[in-house]
């Protein structure tokens, strides 16, 4: 029986260890991870390919956001879910958000939520039962 | 640009004190534009300078300028220095493949007899004379720069590591995170999100710890086979060295021997990629800072 593809996944976050937390955290379950360190890092990768999901923290370098790089990703593929990380979003952004058909989580995330919300995303978007789960 | 040779590293370390001298000649010149208008382009409009050497006669190296129309290569010479030049119908140059292989061929084949401060791709100028007014404006750092680099090669060496290997000999080798990450697992702590980021910072802080020891070593097993070397930053999340070295002439066999004696050393852990002789283009840094005045 063929292998199954990983679910693709592309997080943009700026802080170095918190990147390599979701990564694992993600690899763990069974994703292919791609990383950005910068909203610039991630113009770049997705200049270059597309992702099953991506996931954004909300603020990134020099006062670059999250919907930046969501519209980048959507302007490729308007389908392709997105997640918004946040610790402290406002309204306005919150609002902002849902009008985009994007999820967002506030830190600290629950893990469990978190994970079992990417997989329904990821069913929604694609039509089929997520395959990110090892077990 | 690093279609030219690519080197197969193989060997191991040897300490020794990093090589962290760099003779980055960063010469800052002032030179006057002469009020001239522009020329229309002609057939024979620009020149394409690829480089400054030293030489006292004119040379030339054959037909194979720029532009694919197998121009004559040639100097232009001002006492005792000359740059190699070709004629070109055009002034801006993009950054084919093509064009940047015709750039590096000429720099090549110059190289094997003499040393190169190399330009910059799609440095055009517009006539002989203007090129032996900027020979002769920047005469004393061009000859101090031509004499720093005399003899001398650059390499460049990137190396890679299989970051994920890595990690997980750290969770079984590094004490505090391999009882973390049980811990984790055995309380079922997965869903806390604070003892998930506690483990990745942990692991950040160890793999920059690890990586930032093996560029140490490296530089160390490097340092006594060199003159020189520049550190340049690590391009995407796998790099963890992207150096330049500069090395003697008459010791490229000995710089070679103990790149692959390192790699090996490293084996399937590291991942170099070697490539080189380079004319210095990371120790030769010449800024023009054109100035309008009135020519005298």
């Amino acid at each position: 029986m063929p292998k199954a593809k990983k679910p693709q996944v592309l997080v943009v976050e700026d802080e170095a260890s918190v990147l390599l937390t979701y990564r694992l955290m993600l690899e763990d379950e069974g994703y292919e991870v791609f990383c950005a360190l910068s909203s610039q890092e991630a113009e770049a990768i997705l200049a270059r390919r597309g992702f099953d999901l991506v996931l954004c923290d909300l603020s990134l370098e020099q006062n670059h956001t999250g919907f930046e790089v969501f519209e980048r990703v959507r302007k490729r593929d308007p389908k392709v879910p997105c997640v918004l990380l946040t610790g402290y979003a406002n309204r306005e952004t919150t609002e902002r958000a849902e009008q985009a058909g994007i999820a967002v989580f506030f830190k600290p995330i629950e893990i469990d939520e978190f994970l079992r919300t990417l997989k329904k995303l990821l069913r929604n978007a694609h039509g089929k039962p997520a395959e990110a789960n090892r077990d | 640009m690093e279609n030219r040779q690519r080197r197969t590293a193989t060997k191991a370390p040897k300490r020794a004190a990093k090589a962290d001298k760099s003779v980055s000649e960063d010469v800052h010149v002032r030179i006057t534009e002469f009020p001239v208008p522009p020329e229309p382009a002609s057939a024979e409009g620009g020149r394409y300078v690829y480089g400054i050497i030293e030489a006292k006669q004119p040379l030339s190296f054959g037909k194979m300028g720029i532009g694919g129309a197998g121009e004559p290569v040639y100097t232009v010479n001002f006492q005792d220095i000359a740059a190699i030049v070709s004629k070109t119908s055009v002034y801006i140059f993009d950054p084919t493949r093509e064009n940047a292989l015709a750039h590096e061929h000429v720099i090549e084949t110059v190289m094997k007899t003499h040393t190169i401060i190399p330009m910059s791709f799609g440095t055009v100028f517009r006539t002989d004379d203007d090129i032996r007014e900027v020979l002769r404006s920047i005469y004393v750092s061009l000859k101090d720069v031509l004499k720093q680099m005399e003899g001398k090669l650059e390499f460049g060496l990137k190396v890679n590591w299989d970051r994920d290997r890595i990690i997980e000999e750290l969770k079984d080798a590094d004490e505090e995170i391999r009882r973390f990450h049980q811990e984790i697992t055995r309380k079922h702590l997965q869903s806390t999100y604070f003892a998930r980021m506690q483990l990745g910072r942990m692991i950040d802080k160890a793999l920059s710890e690890r990586s930032a020891q093996y560029v140490r070593d490296i530089y160390e097993a490097l340092r006594g086979v060199c003159v020189a070397s520049r550190d340049n930053k690590p391009i995407g999340d796998k790099m963890i060295m992207n150096a330049a070295f500069l090395v003697e002439r008459d010791r490229e066999r000995d710089f070679d021997a103990a790149v692959n004696k390192i790699a090996k050393y490293y084996g399937e852990l590291l991942n170099f990629k070697y490539t080189g002789p380079w004319p210095p283009y990371n120790f030769v840094n010449i800024r023009l800072k054109l100035e309008r005045g009135t020519a005298s």
